[in-house]
């Protein structure tokens, strides 16, 4: 009996796709540029039937790759080609909330902010915040470690989960972790976030949640040049104030932003930061006095603070929506997601306006300055010959500098399909060798998200299809 | 006689001398020898010659650093620019060792504020049980790419690979602290304080065994009293205030686990609140002497060092809890009580040491049989 027929047997036929017009719909994933399609698509409803699909598929050697929303940058949740894939966005029940003891244990395919609003009654939230959190799932921030604007100070999601309970490649069942905060033995749960979906399906996830600050404080500064907000940055760090969030915009961006949604920002300004403190009301409302008068030694020509809730989500808005605004002004982009050492921000902004220069293409740029994550956006014109292959070109340039100035070729989007061939640059052949014993240890026949991260293999043609659906629609953002 | 020993001075000879050997452990002070006291067909790699600080610039909110380092030399290097590690290492005074510490996966009470030690571990660099020098992880505070072999290595036990070298996020440390002490009448009573401050920015919140709860708080001195009093209010009882020298010498008792006697054994176990005070209920309590930490996400335990492990064992198991033994002769491992994760860890163990050079996690079949 072939895997369809077996798949058959386990799913009613309303949880499994097979025919091409049904599959198209999961051809693709945030990373509009890669395409190909599956075998078959399973809506499992139980964790048996997902256990069950993986034992399937190891026993017939048939990839599989399990997916949320489908809102990876990086296509990580892109189909294996003639795979099986495992859509879990039915098995999203919270299953247990303790505000007491501040964890919540969550189905994979639960949708990152229904955590924190599950949890806001006790005064309680789930930290991570990528920008796609209205939708993404807590089973794809796991797979590829999402991050979001609060990383310096909270770290990614790995520092989130505590324990997480997944079918490995081979069909074992794993329980990894527990319940509390801290860790006896190796942390097995965290090595298993950011795998990249090439060890197994999560399936359930404890996850820490942590208090809801008692007050943040934001403010917006102007600057007549990126480099005068870059050292604002380093004047905020070197000042011994720990931040929940430092981000900056260029011209280009400022100008998408307000384009899209009104919110008021400077518009003569070459670069904007916004710095945003919480925490306890008093020890903030200090910091922030600390704070404005910092800023004003760093040669901001406006300031504003928020001066009340609405005002801080407006300044929010505005950065959140920065790149899918970038789609007004052209047709096609790419994102990328480097890391520098904070202090080599300003010259790796320059570095990027050269290669700007150099390739033809306009680059915005918006980073979380606070942790060095840069996210430059290539534009170009998809229907020119050539054009997206010369903004790759581009965009693996920018990876290539992130590397050579110590930092990562991926702060928050992963390897995925996109980056895997730039891995070699970060580390060595026997780095590499390391990882892929620990993952054929693992899945031995490599049938779990096979593909991504390591070079090689099995890559579609790349393609332009412009921007995702949903991102058009201002329902997902890129960040 | 007791085991062999081998001190590397370089990645080279201590590459040579994992090939030549068959059973290996590594060690660096020594502090915790729960961790690798074994018999003597195993040679202990002592790690302290691999000391130095390799890269530190305060801007950058990280530190590279050897892992035979002295956890007190990193603890300088970092306080001469107002930073510090913020999950708060232990046992710095003691002498123990960055490997050792991130082996053991060991935080102090300044865990609270921040995490423990696995959310500020961002590179690793490690020889492996073949001999290759592996790097996993980077050295920016924000990275996605690759397997994240930082976490795995936290709480190696010195089983997965021999560390060379440790990246760590740090944070700046709050200019000057104050605790706030009360007594209170039970564990229960304790627990019932801990969800209440739960909104606070404390530095540390420990229970120690005559039921001491004790509360750092880290400050700006214009706001201290507010903050104080914005206490008070919430627990309803008088807290006593120590600050100073003083206030500094209780956080370094309860770090350097002056509390436990250094004959008997010394266990830790992962917790929440709830998860503690059962644990509480269901063991002998006249047999131990106890320390609540890090607001109740661990549990500390020193007993007589010939304690019954097994019947510890058996309690941590039925309520799904995991403990590590750091001081006192080893039953079988050091790990106890639940180990639902040692199968898959068992598996990447087989990639990183497949000619079985370092100890296991948990009993073998043949020594299960014997």
């Amino acid at each position: 009996m072939d895997l369809i027929n077996q798949l058959e047997q386990l799913f009613p036929p309303k949880q499994l796709f097979t025919k091409k017009s049904q599959l198209v719909a999961y051809e693709t994933d945030g990373l509009t540029s890669f395409r190909s399609e599956p075998l078959a698509v399973v809506v499992p409803e139980t964790h048996d039937q997902v256990i069950e699909t993986v034992r399937l598929c190891h026993k017939a050697g048939v990839p599989f790759m399990a997916r949320g929303s489908g809102t990876s940058l990086s296509g990580g949740s892109m189909p294996v080609e003639g795979g099986v894939v495992i859509t879990l966005n039915r098995l999203n029940k919270i299953l247990k909330l303790d505000p007491e003891n501040r964890f919540a244990v969550v189905e994979a395919g639960t949708v990152n902010l229904k955590v924190s609003q599950a949890a806001a009654p006790h005064r309680l939230y789930y930290a991570p915040d990528p920008s796609s959190q209205q939708i993404c799932t807590i089973g794809g921030n796991l797979a590829f470690n999402s991050g979001g604007a609060h990383c310096l100070k909270y770290g990614m999601t790995a520092n989130h989960v505590l324990g997480i309970k997944a079918v490995l490649a081979d069909g074992e069942v794993a329980e990894l972790g527990g319940e509390s905060a801290d860790t006896v033995g190796p942390d097995a749960a965290g090595f298993f976030c950011g795998n990249e979906g090439l060890f197994g399906v999560a399936l359930e996830v404890t996850l820490r949640l942590t208090p809801q600050p008692q007050r943040y404080c934001t403010l917006l500064a102007a600057y007549d040049s990126l480099e005068k907000a870059g050292h604002a940055v380093s004047a905020v760090v070197d000042s011994g104030m720990l931040p929940g969030a430092m981000e900056i915009m260029d011209k280009l961006s400022i100008k998408a932003a307000e384009t899209a949604v009104n919110a008021g920002y400077p518009q003569d300004a070459a670069a904007l930061l916004i710095v945003e403190l919480e925490g306890e009301i008093e020890a903030v409302e200090e910091d922030f006095k600390t704070l404005r008068g910092l800023i004003d030694t760093t040669g901001a020509y406006e300031t504003r603070v928020a001066q009340d809730d609405a005002e801080r989500m407006t300044i929010w808005k505005g950065r959140k929506s920065a790149f899918s605004a970038v789609g007004r002004l052209s047709p096609d982009y790419l994102v990328q997601d480097g890391v520098v050492p904070r202090s080599r921000l300003a010259e790796a902004l320059v570095k990027i306006e050269n290669y700007s220069k150099e390739y033809g293409l306009d680059v915005a740029n918006v980073f979380h300055a606070g942790d060095g994550n840069l996210h430059p956006l290539i534009m170009f014109n998809g229907k020119e010959e050539g054009a997206l292959h010369h903004a790759e070109e581009l965009a693996g340039k920018i990876l290539s500098m992130c590397v050579e100035m110590g930092g990562s070729i991926t702060g928050e989007h992963g390897v995925g399909m996109e980056k895997k061939k730039y891995m070699p640059q970060m580390f060595n052949e026997t780095d590499m060798e390391c990882m892929k014993r620990v993952r054929r240890a693992i899945d031995p026949l490599e049938i779990a998200n096979r593909g991504k991260m390591f070079p090689g293999g099995e890559a579609p043609a790349l393609t332009t299809h412009g921007a995702h659906p949903l991102e058009k629609a201002g329902i997902i953002s890129r960040e | 006689m007791g085991q062999p020993i081998e001190t590397p001075t370089s990645i080279d000879d201590l590459i040579s001398q994992v090939k030549s050997l068959s059973e290996v452990i590594p060690r660096g002070s020594g502090t915790k020898p729960s961790l690798w006291e074994s018999s003597e067909t195993t040679t202990l790699i002592d790690t302290r010659q691999l000391s130095s600080i390799v890269e530190y610039q305060p801007s950058e909110y990280t530190i590279t650093v050897q892992a035979g380092t002295l956890l007190s030399e990193v603890v300088e290097a970092l306080a001469e620019n107002g930073q510090y590690l913020p999950f708060d290492p232990p046992m710095a005074e003691e002498g123990a060792t960055v490997g050792g510490t991130v082996a053991a996966g060991l935080s102090g009470p300044g865990a609270y504020r921040y995490g423990p030690l696995k959310d500020f571990i961002i590179g690793v660099r490690f020889v492996d049980g073949i001999g290759n020098f592996v790097r996993g992880g980077g050295k920016v505070v924000k990275n996605a790419a690759g397997f994240d072999f930082p976490k795995l290595f936290n709480g190696s036990l010195g089983r997965l690979g021999i560390l060379t070298e440790v990246s760590f996020k740090v944070f700046p440390e709050p200019q000057s602290y104050v605790t706030l002490q009360t007594q209170c009448e039970s564990h229960q009573e304790a627990l019932k304080i801990l969800p209440i401050v739960k909104g606070y920015d404390l530095e540390g919140v420990e229970l120690d065994n005559q039921l001491n709860l004790q509360m750092r708080l880290g400050f700006q001195e214009a706001t201290m009293d507010v903050r104080k009093q914005g206490l008070e209010s919430l627990i309803n009882k008088d807290l006593s205030l120590t600050f100073g020298e003083p206030e500094r010498a209780v956080w370094k008792s309860i770090k350097g686990f002056n509390w436990a006697q250094d004959n008997r054994s010394l266990f830790k176990v992962a917790t929440h609140p709830h998860s503690a005070l059962k644990f509480l209920n269901a063991i002998q309590l006249e047999n131990w002497t106890l320390h609540l930490s890090n607001g109740g996400k661990s549990l500390y335990l020193s007993g007589p060092a010939d304690d019954d492990i097994t019947s510890l064992d058996e309690t941590l198991k039925s309520q799904k809890l995991t403990g590590l033994q750091i001081k006192g002769p080893v039953d079988s491992h050091p790990l106890i009580g639940n180990t639902s994760s040692i199968p898959f860890i068992n598996r990447v163990q087989k990639a990183l040491d497949p000619e079985n050079r370092f100890l296991t996690f948990s009993p073998t079949t043949s020594e299960v049989a014997s």
